[in-house]
């Protein structure tokens, strides 16, 4: 969540009750497919996209240049409900009200990383968040005639180039730094269409146009068994703006940290731990208070090398939202690898419940005043992801 | 000792060389037979896999070839990789006391620590024993009568020929003691850190789930808005009324997103000290489960259960001494046994004091107790301090302790308990049968408020119910409460006898006597229990066949004026009942076995009801890795009411099968059906005869032992009857008709980490027909659009649970 977070903040004002899409995005794929099996531990991650987000780690990587690139696609279902009461009040049940079921291909990342001796360097491309949702309903009157029907769809991305340079002081000790430049777009589209020439069908279409740094340091150190990693992220000079209307956005720092624990065992174990921490209640939007809380998040996943050289990999994450509790997101995560001489290829999935209360929202989606609605919606990616080292 | 001899004598015999297995990357890097590319991989798999098992590995590596073999083989060494500390058989136990929950908890941490530095078995005496898990106390009592007898033993297996102690109770006791001495002038630090990530238990659909709750609050505040209750013509405000449930009614609608956690960290110095801290929050706690009530920190919001304790042992006299939390369980549990549960029909149980890290909360002892020895004189003394939940009525002041899930505001610590007291046991063993012993205890109960508990806060005024819950009638009142204790037992050969004792101050008893034989094939267990109407004992969990609140109003939140009053029925305590108890366990032959047979005949002190409840279960093992089991219950149970009594007959019938049908697989499979037939009364309308049942799967495969996959699935159905399923980590509510899966991942890094992943996913749909109705008043509808008519659906749950449990130790 983090940065890319914060920079979503703008469209709070359309945020009445919508789903974490609309004003945080999606978080996309930033270290390999094999951390998004263990819990999307990108900051115990080896990989040349990983190490565009935690630098020193570059040391890590083996000697020369090594290539990876990932894609993910993601399943989203989400079930709204509204409960039946009978006459007197009393709650007979919940019944379906809408469904909603996307399936998004979508990018991951790009990188590519050069190590030699004390020095490595990595740069590349990431799509740090997505804005992919759509969502459509049929209105009926108490007859269950369609008086209506509404759509809205949201769409966009935001891309990160980034590049990353690190320098190991011996086996102990390795420190690291970069940066990246953030631009993307988040477009929305909504249609509300009667049936009734008479009422006032409408169609509203809103592109945003974000666009920011990030610039990035971290330090590594090896003791025997647990490498422990340390760093903090500065976003620098964001803005959106919707045609001529421009705002900046004040994000704050992000502090990071990580951890890889190799215990040896004939599985050839590896546990790995990361956790971030943002003052995001100093998130500020137009020098305006965005009245945000203090947000944090942990993972930690396991992999094991399996009888027959299959990789295995499990693993949690939990992100607590700058917004609201109610949105704060669990994920359980699992995955497969398979080394083939010098290539790896690892699939990683992930899955995410997440349920909240729709409130009165003006604009998106509608329904009927003083209503409120219980939304369960679920999230189920699926990343795979190819490494080669030259 | 050994094994440093024949190292030392391994390392004399071999040729002088780099052992790879402790070689530096750099060492490597400097052999002359390795390239440089060849030295990382070398590297990395040795730290990968802990070591080379022979020199022979290293021809499955990428790069290597026969040449570097032969190489490696003239010029290095492979010395064995450091075995691990903790064997895999005490890593197994820990994983099975892992899944250990509810009343258990305290034991399993101190039965966690014994695994580590076990009880110095020459030392013992039949109490300790008794606190370790699944020994019985003729078994107890058996080792120490051989101890005192013969001396001490050169090595545990030698208490395997110990007169009338059963394999099984050798079997449990084994892992938990040992022949060392204790050494306490040591101060070897270790220690323990859990973290617990837990979204199962909120599983909110079932009746007394969070959704139950919500939605009899919205149900009571409705009515009372729509003018449903007369309560104009009553003393109740129905302002005040609704204010407070309609602030109850946020609280609970807050709690819907909140998971669990919890973090335990436990340290030890040497043999002498312990100390532990836990910080928690529980899944769907409520806005009143602050840490402090009232203090306005992130960390006060994000917790609400939060423990400490410091321990110290064996000084002179003393054995031990708790400071802090702790948890205390002596005798039969009649006078004195902390735990939040009560467990029905339950035989066994552990004895002794434990600092106490558990869940446990309403129950929960703070301040300091000890444990002293002086002669044949064994003694507890104890005191704590804590403040507790209870039901209030509408003025503020608190009606009855109650324990509940969910745990509002106007609920949360509004009072504060001191209590304290005593047991001391006189040891006869010296001239009686090793094991006898006498006891006499007392306990004081003080609140900082008088209960009050007035029937006019609760009943809802002009309905058509009327009140009559003479359990609710014996709770207590005022701010104190004493109760004193006397105990006895024996143990001759192979059969016991305990006997227990307790006064309430208000001249009420409770008693319970147990007596049991048992043998390597048979055992037998009675028990008597006579527990009175107006005696309310809050620690009290001896044998019990129901809860106090069972079968009464407060099972029924819709006649309560505060619904979630209802949790009342959660209060762990016997409910008032006179009975016999049997149970036993026969092995006919290695194929048959009885493995438990009960018969409890009761009666309802409360309405002088007859009841009945028989068990049977028999298991058949044709060949070693096969088992089938067959259990059949049958439960004839009579409740009060006005004019005829209703009498309800449930019989149930369960097959399981349990199969090893490979080296590494564990498969399971649970089949049951269950009827119950009640007394024709028109409220039940076409439910006078409802049933259920489920199919439920389990299979685990063990890829190593450090790491297995276990996954699950059960399909049920239900008319009326709601199931309850034993999951792999806890009990599971079936309603409607259903299908779930889960999958559980053990994970063994190494002996200092540990790691289980669950997810679960369960789907409950209850079908909803027929709901045409004429009036065009009485229809149907959706919330806030009472124009909006529905007349067919179907509702469908769907729960997921993630569980993530990390331990690691030092």
């Amino acid at each position: 969540m983090g940065i890319t977070a914060g920079g979503m903040i703008i469209l709070l004002a359309l945020s009445g009750g919508l789903p974490e899409v609309m004003w945080l995005g999606d978080e996309g794929v930033l270290g390999s497919a094999g951390a998004a099996g263990m819990g999307n531990t990108v900051y115990a991650d080896i990989s040349p996209q990983a190490v565009l987000q935690n630098p020193a780690m570059a040391s890590k990587l083996p000697e020369g240049f090594s290539v990876g690139i990932t894609g993910t696609v993601a399943l989203d279902i989400e079930k709204r409900t509204r409960r039946v009461y009978d006459s007197f009040g009393g709650v007979v049940g919940e019944s379906e009200y809408s469904f909603n079921q996307n399936f998004h291909p979508l990018p991951g990342g790009a990188a590519i990383s050069w190590k030699t001796g004390d020095l490595a360097f990595s740069a590349g491309w990431r799509a740090v968040s997505t804005f992919g949702y759509s969502y459509s309903r049929i209105m009926n009157d108490d007859n269950y005639v369609k008086v209506g029907e509404e759509t809205l769809e949201t769409s966009g991305i935001l891309n990160d180039f980034g590049f990353s340079s690190a320098w190991r002081q011996g086996e102990l000790f390795s420190i690291g730094a970069g940066g990246s430049f953030v631009t993307g777009t988040r477009s929305l589209e909504q249609r509300m269409q009667y049936v009734d020439p008479t009422a006032s069908s409408y169609e509203i279409e809103l592109d945003t146009e974000i666009s920011g740094m990030v610039v990035r340091g971290s330090a590594l150190v090896n003791l025997n068994r647990v490498s422990i990693s340390g760093g903090v992220e500065q976003p620098v000079g964001w803005t959106t703006s919707e045609g001529s209307s421009e705002a900046d956005i004040s994000l704050p720092m992000v502090l990071r940290a990580g951890l890889r624990y190799l215990p040896g065992n004939r599985l050839m174990s590896l546990f790995v731990a990361d956790f971030w921490w943002s003052g995001t209640q100093a998130v500020e939007v137009a020098d305006a208070d965005a009245g945000m809380k203090n947000s944090w998040g942990f993972g930690a996943g396991v992999e094991n090398t399996l009888p027959g050289g299959t990789i295995g990999r499990a693993g949690f994450e939990y992100d607590s939202s700058p917004v609201a509790s109610a949105l704060d997101r669990m994920k359980f995560t699992t995955g497969l690898g398979w080394v083939l001489d010098d290539i790896t290829v690892d699939a990683g999935v992930s899955f995410s419940p997440v349920r909240w209360d729709q409130y009165q929202a003006d604009g998106l989606p509608t329904f009927t005043p003083g209503d409120s609605l219980v939304v369960e919606s679920s999230r189920t990616a699926f990343t795979l992801g190819i490494e080669k080292t030259f | 000792m050994l094994f440093s001899l024949l190292l030392a004598s391994m390392l004399a015999a071999v040729p002088p060389g780099l052992d790879i297995n402790s070689a530096s990357y750099e060492e490597l890097v400097d052999l002359e037979g390795l390239t440089s590319e060849q030295a990382v991989v070398l590297y990395n798999y040795i730290q990968g896999v802990g070591g080379l098992e022979n020199i022979y590995e290293v021809v499955d590596l990428p790069g290597f070839t026969p040449v570097t073999l032969e190489w490696l083989k003239q010029n290095v060494l492979v010395l064995p990789a450091p075995q691990p500390e903790i064997s895999p058989r005490i890593l197994d136990v820990m994983e099975r006391l892992a899944q250990e929950d509810g009343p258990g908890d305290a034991a399993v941490e101190y039965w966690e620590d014994l695994l580590l530095r076990p009880m110095p078995v020459n030392r013992v005496s039949w109490w300790d024993l008794r606190s370790l898990d699944r020994v019985s106390f003729i078994d107890a009592a058996s080792v120490d009568s051989r101890l005192r007898t013969l001396g001490p033993v050169s090595s545990v297996s030698s208490l395997r020929s110990t007169e009338n102690l059963r394999y099984y109770g050798y079997r449990n006791m084994r892992d938990y003691v040992s022949t060392r001495e204790p050494d306490y002038s040591s101060t070897d630090f270790f220690g323990s850190y859990r973290f617990i990530y837990d979204d199962t238990e909120g599983r909110a659909g079932t009746d007394d789930g969070l959704d139950g709750h919500i939605s009899e609050m919205k149900s009571a505040i409705s009515d009372i808005i729509d003018g449903g209750r007369e309560l104009s013509s009553t003393s109740i405000d129905s302002l005040e009324l609704i204010t407070r449930l309609q602030s109850e009614y946020a609280q609970l609608l807050e709690a819907r997103d909140v998971s669990g956690f919890s973090h335990r960290i436990r340290v030890g110095a040497g043999d002498r000290y312990r100390g532990g801290v836990r910080l928690a929050r529980g899944t769907n706690s409520l806005a009143g489960s602050e840490l402090v009530a009232g203090l306005e920190t992130p960390a006060n919001s994000r917790f609400d259960l939060g423990k400490a304790y410091f321990s110290f042992q064996d000084d002179g006299f003393v054995r031990q001494v708790v400071a802090g939390n702790y948890r205390l369980s002596l005798a039969q549990g009649l006078l004195i046994d902390n735990s939040d549960e009560l467990m029905y029909r339950n035989t066994y149980r552990t004895w002794g004091l434990t600092p106490d890290l558990t869940s446990s909360r309403q129950n929960a002892l703070m301040g300091a107790a000890a444990q002293l020895e002086a002669g044949p004189v064994l003694g507890y003394a104890f005191g704590s301090f804590t403040p507790r939940d209870a039901i209030t009525n509408l003025d503020g002041t608190p009606n009855a302790l109650y324990q509940g899930e969910f745990r509002p505001e106007e609920y949360s610590g509004v009072l504060t308990e001191t209590t304290y007291g005593g047991y001391a046991f006189y040891d006869m063993g010296d001239f009686l049968p090793v094991g006898s012993a006498i006891g006499i205890g007392a306990l004081e109960i003080q609140y900082s408020d008088s209960l009050n508990p007035a029937v006019a806060g609760l009943d809802i005024p002009n309905d058509t119910y009327s009140w009559d819950c003479p359990e609710y009638m014996g709770m207590p009142s005022g701010d104190r409460q004493t109760y004193f204790a006397g105990a006895a037992q024996t143990v001759y050969r192979n059969m016991s006898a305990e006997v227990e004792a307790v006064r309430q101050d208000n001249g009420a008893w409770a008693s319970i006597t147990t007596a049991s034989w048992q043998n390597n094939w048979f055992n037998l267990t009675g028990s008597y229990r006579n527990y009175a109407l107006d005696f309310m004992n809050p620690y009290n969990r001896a044998f019990a066949e129901q809860h106090r609140f069972d079968d009464t109003v407060f099972e029924k939140p819709y006649r309560l004026n505060d619904p979630l009053a209802s949790q009342l029925a959660d209060l762990p305590v016997p409910k008032p009942e006179e009975g016999l108890y049997l149970e036993t366990r026969f092995q006919v032959s290695r194929q048959v076995t009885f493995t438990k047979v009960y018969l409890d005949t009761w009666r309802n002190l409360a309405y002088n009801t007859e009841n009945l409840r028989f068990q049977g279960e028999v298991e058949y093992r044709p060949v070693w890795p096969v088992r089938f089991r067959l259990k059949y219950k049958f439960q004839d149970k009579f409740n009060h009411k006005d004019i005829v009594p209703s009498n309800s007959r449930t019989q149930e019938f369960t097959l399981r099968t349990f199969s090893l049908p490979f080296g590494h697989d564990y498969f399971s499979l649970e089949l049951r059906y269950g009827n119950v037939e009640l007394t024709p009364n028109p409220l039940y309308g076409d439910d006078r005869n409802m049933c259920g049942g489920f199919l439920a799967t389990r299979w685990e495969h063990q890829f190593t032992p450090e790491l297995s996959v276990l996954g699950g699935s059960t399909f049920w159905t239900t008319n009326g009857m709601s199931q309850w399923e034993f999951e792999d980590t806890g009990i599971d509510f079936l309603d409607g008709d259903g299908t779930k899966f889960y999958v559980t991942m053990k994970n063994t890094l190494s002996d200092n980490l540990q790691l289980r992943f669950k997810f679960l996913r369960k789907d409950t749909f209850f079908p909803h027909n027929g709901f045409y109705r004429p009036d065009p008043d009485d229809q149907y509808h959706y919330q806030g659009d009472p124009d909006e008519t529905v007349t067919d659906f179907g509702d469908h749950i769907t729960d997921y649970g993630i569980r993530c449990q990390l331990d690691i130790r030092w």
